[in-house]
């Protein structure tokens, strides 16, 4: 059989913080796709991602990333960090009506506990001043560990979000 | 284990038809995906993107995009557009076989009645010069309505080339 993308788990979150996929199915995947279509009931959200190790959350400073944003409003914008808290996944969305983000993410090798968890994405969303929000960019969990789990959230308004979260795992047979 | 990554439909080019387009998304998949490898009859034509709505082009100036230019023989791009009657992918597309443009695109959003329809896109090719360039970017069709496919056009009513062709798949969810 080709290489297939296969469907781990779809999340349909309604007004949460935090959406948490804990079965990854690491052993199995080396490549995962995440998708999301997200609205949130706070103005300015920036959806974000953090990796669990064995179960347990890393919240410390410890992921790199880059990221390249633009908004009509706040124009181009690029970010840099070595001591991030999270990997953003998107640029602000706006909580008005028609105001949505939604994107997709790439991670790669979750399950290999001798090397570092990356993950690159791409987003569109409308943002707060009602115009285009678009971001794409990179980012590491830089230290050596099994990621058995991934938590979505905004980081910035604290989470009130709505709508549907997919992860797929990449077969190789 | 059956795939989650569904074809949908696939459009081929004739050499004597000016619209390449895929339809049939509706509410089954929350996002779909396409694969495009476009090469025009007629050198130095840009390509453009709409979405259709009822298997229609739409032709409205309701279009908004960002996206970067990574450029080979020239400083990179940034660029963003408002208030488009159609999005460009790509511009002085080439006509030998190694100068067709290929993208992969992610469709939001788009069987959703109430909100946008949006497209995040990178793509990639050898232009007519010939110089190596690809754009990363994020687009949005400012109507708040279903849209069921996307279609292609050249620059001048230029004619698909038969090795032109669109794929599209929807992720099971």
């Amino acid at each position: 059989m080709a290489g297939n993308l296969i469907l781990i788990e779809t999340r349909t979150p309604s007004a949460v913080a935090n959406i948490d996929f804990t079965s990854l199915e690491e052993s199995t995947y080396d490549v995962h796709l995440l998708t999301w279509v997200l609205s949130n009931g706070t103005d300015g959200a920036v959806m974000a991602m953090r990796f669990f190790e064995s179960t347990v959350i890393e919240t410390a400073g410890v992921y790199h990333h880059t990221f390249h944003s633009h908004t009509e409003a706040d124009g181009w914008e690029e970010q840099v960090s070595t001591s991030r808290t999270h990997i953003n996944m998107g640029k602000s969305i706006g909580s008005a009506t028609d105001e949505i983000g939604q994107g997709y993410v790439w991670i790669y090798n979750a399950g290999n506990s001798s090397e570092y968890t990356t993950a690159n994405h791409q987003s569109a969303a409308i943002h707060t001043d009602h115009g285009l929000s678009m971001s794409y960019g990179g980012g590491i969990l830089k230290q050596a560990s099994t990621v058995d789990g991934i938590r979505i959230y905004d980081t910035n308004a604290g989470g009130n979000s709505t709508g549907t979260v997919s992860l797929y795992g990449l077969g190789e047979n | 284990m059956p795939g989650s990554l569904i074809k949908i439909s696939e459009a081929t080019g004739t050499g004597s038809a000016a619209e390449l387009k895929v339809t049939g998304i509706d509410s089954t998949y929350e996002v779909y995906y396409a694969t495009m490898l476009i090469l025009p009859s007629t050198d130095d034509k840009d390509v453009g993107l709409r979405v259709t709505k009822s298997g229609t082009a739409q032709t409205d100036s309701k279009y908004n995009s960002s996206d970067v230019g990574l450029r080979e023989g020239a400083s990179f791009q940034d660029n963003e557009t408002q208030d488009q009657a159609t999005m460009y992918l790509f511009s002085a597309l080439g006509t030998t076989g190694a100068e067709m443009m290929m993208a992969q695109v992610y469709l939001f959003n788009f069987a959703d009645s109430s909100e946008y329809s949006y497209i995040t896109y990178r793509t990639c090719a050898l232009q007519k010069t010939p110089e190596l360039l690809g754009y990363t970017g994020s687009l949005f069709h400012e109507v708040a309505s279903a849209s069921d496919g996307i279609s292609l056009a050249l620059e001048s009513a230029d004619n698909f080339s038969t090795s032109s062709k669109i794929v599209l798949y929807g992720l099971a969810k």
